[in-house]
């Protein structure tokens, strides 16, 4: 080894040395600042801890608040279902029997009063019913009991029970049920309660008329469905009236109530039924010249996440779905009323 | 029904104007109706002269209807004789409570006359 060779290595090595002590001392600084900015994270970090923790126990009260009110709001509900139900069993009761003493006697005017009392009784109990109808869903709570249904049955035991009151003002009642249309998945009750309250509605705005019930199997875009049409020959819609159609407690006006009676509730509720099984209700109607209301349900039932309860949504915005809506059509001319 | 011997009801009801009414129109039709607006005065006709059939309210003085139900129905003198429990409590709960209890038709009031004949004569047998 020589002593060039020596000197290079000796030079070379001072060099690192103070190469390293100077990393060392940039090393320390480094860490200095890593720490310092650690620590406030850190602090940050244990200030939206903190937050978090608040905002949870806030939620968690909040949560409580509502569940307390949403029981309350049951209760209140079940309690007043029952306060009605009690004065209306006598009222209801009694007008009936007083009806049938009356009958007896023959005495036709005190007997129309006394309809009148039950009418009204009845009105009432129904309105209770559908109000309770709308808290369950709107708390989703309404569940739905899904059987298979044979339609001929169904439209057979709907013509039974529809029968006085679509042809109270001398309409005519006529019922075509397709003979290939089989069953379909749905909850039995709810599309009789669906069925009954479009053909009393059909009765009530149609006079010296027909009222059709219609039941047929159709596809649209490869989904079997079940279309079950109540068709009349009354009164009709105005495109305001269309548009108000579906809400709760609105009626087609104001005179509504007063001529023809009606909750405000049933078109409401009987849409949100149909849209529970998977399916809604399509309106066709021409002021002056009568509606079409049908019901369209899958063959196969609600979807299965869809089946048992419905969602808080306010489904009077709520598009139709699976299918198109047919068209309003404007009436051409004056809107009779 | 009017081959056979009538058809004797119970009806427990503490509404005076609830029982008086549905007692006049069970009468009406050809049932023989004793009342009681006791649930434990009921209970007490009802072991020592069982009716063919017992209308029952649910909130009574006494001995609640619910807990009148399981008493009957506990009991080997009365369990045979059918309950209808008929209530102003009218929600899914009531009935199922109800039919937990052991009732054998559970109807709500309103009254609806023709439903709740159609009941009773389910149970009667028909015959």
């Amino acid at each position: 080894m020589t002593l060039l060779s020596l000197i290079i290595i000796a030079t070379l090595g001072a060099s690192l040395v103070v190469l390293v002590v100077t990393g060392r001392t940039r090393d320390a600084a480094l860490r200095a600042a890593w720490h310092a900015e650690v620590e406030q994270q850190r602090v940050a970090l244990d200030h939206t801890i903190q937050q978090l923790a608040a905002a949870g126990d806030a939620a968690t009260e909040a949560r409580e608040r509502a569940e307390a009110a949403n029981t309350a709001k049951s209760m209140f509900l079940a309690n007043m279902s029952h306060e009605l139900r009690t004065p209306l069993n006598a009222i209801i009761g009694y007008s009936e029997m007083l009806q049938e003493d009356v009958a007896d006697m023959s005495t036709d005017e005190i007997s129309a009063d006394l309809q009148k009392v039950t009418g009204a009784g009845k009105h009432l109990l129904t309105l209770i019913n559908d109000i309770l109808d709308f808290s369950k869903i709107e708390a989703g709570r309404m569940e739905l009991v899904l059987e298979p249904v044979d339609v001929a049955t169904l439209m057979r035991d709907v013509e039974g029970t529809a029968a006085p009151v679509v042809r109270k003002q001398d309409n005519t009642f006529a019922v075509e049920v397709a003979s290939d249309v089989g069953t379909f998945t749905a909850d039995a009750g709810k599309v009789r309660q669906v069925l009954l309250n479009l053909l009393s509605n059909a009765g009530k705005f149609t006079t010296n008329g027909t009222i059709t019930m219609s039941a047929r199997r159709i596809d649209r875009e490869g989904v079997a469905y079940i279309a079950m049409e109540v068709e009349d020959t009354g009164v009709g819609l105005t495109r305001a009236q269309f548009g108000r159609l579906f809400q709760a407690f609105a009626q087609a006006d104001a005179t509504t109530q007063r001529d023809h009676g009606g909750t405000g509730l049933g078109l409401a509720l009987c849409r949100r039924f149909c849209l529970m099984m998977g399916g809604d209700i399509e309106v066709e109607s021409k002021a002056g010249s009568g509606s079409t209301f049908t019901v369209v349900l899958p063959v196969a039932g609600p979807a299965p996440d869809a089946s048992t309860e419905a969602s808080g949504d306010n489904v009077d915005d709520a598009e139709p779905i699976n299918f198109h809506t047919r068209m309003f059509q404007i009436p051409v001319g004056g809107t009779p009323q | 029904m009017s081959d056979r011997a009538p058809h004797r009801v119970m009806l427990v009801d503490d509404n005076a104007l609830d029982r008086e009414m549905l007692s006049r129109r069970l009468t009406r039709r050809g049932y023989v109706v004793r009342e009681s607006g006791n649930g434990a005065e009921a209970l007490d006709l009802l072991r020592l002269d069982p009716p063919d059939i017992v209308l029952l309210d649910t909130s009574l003085p006494g001995l609640d209807g619910l807990a009148l139900t399981r008493q009957l129905k506990a009991d080997a003198s009365t369990r045979d004789v059918p309950v209808v429990v008929l209530t102003a409590h009218a929600l899914v709960q009531h009935k199922e409570q109800a039919l937990a209890a052991g009732c054998d038709a559970f109807d709500t009031k309103p009254v609806e006359l023709a439903r709740l004949l159609a009941t009773m004569e389910a149970l009667l047998g028909g015959d």
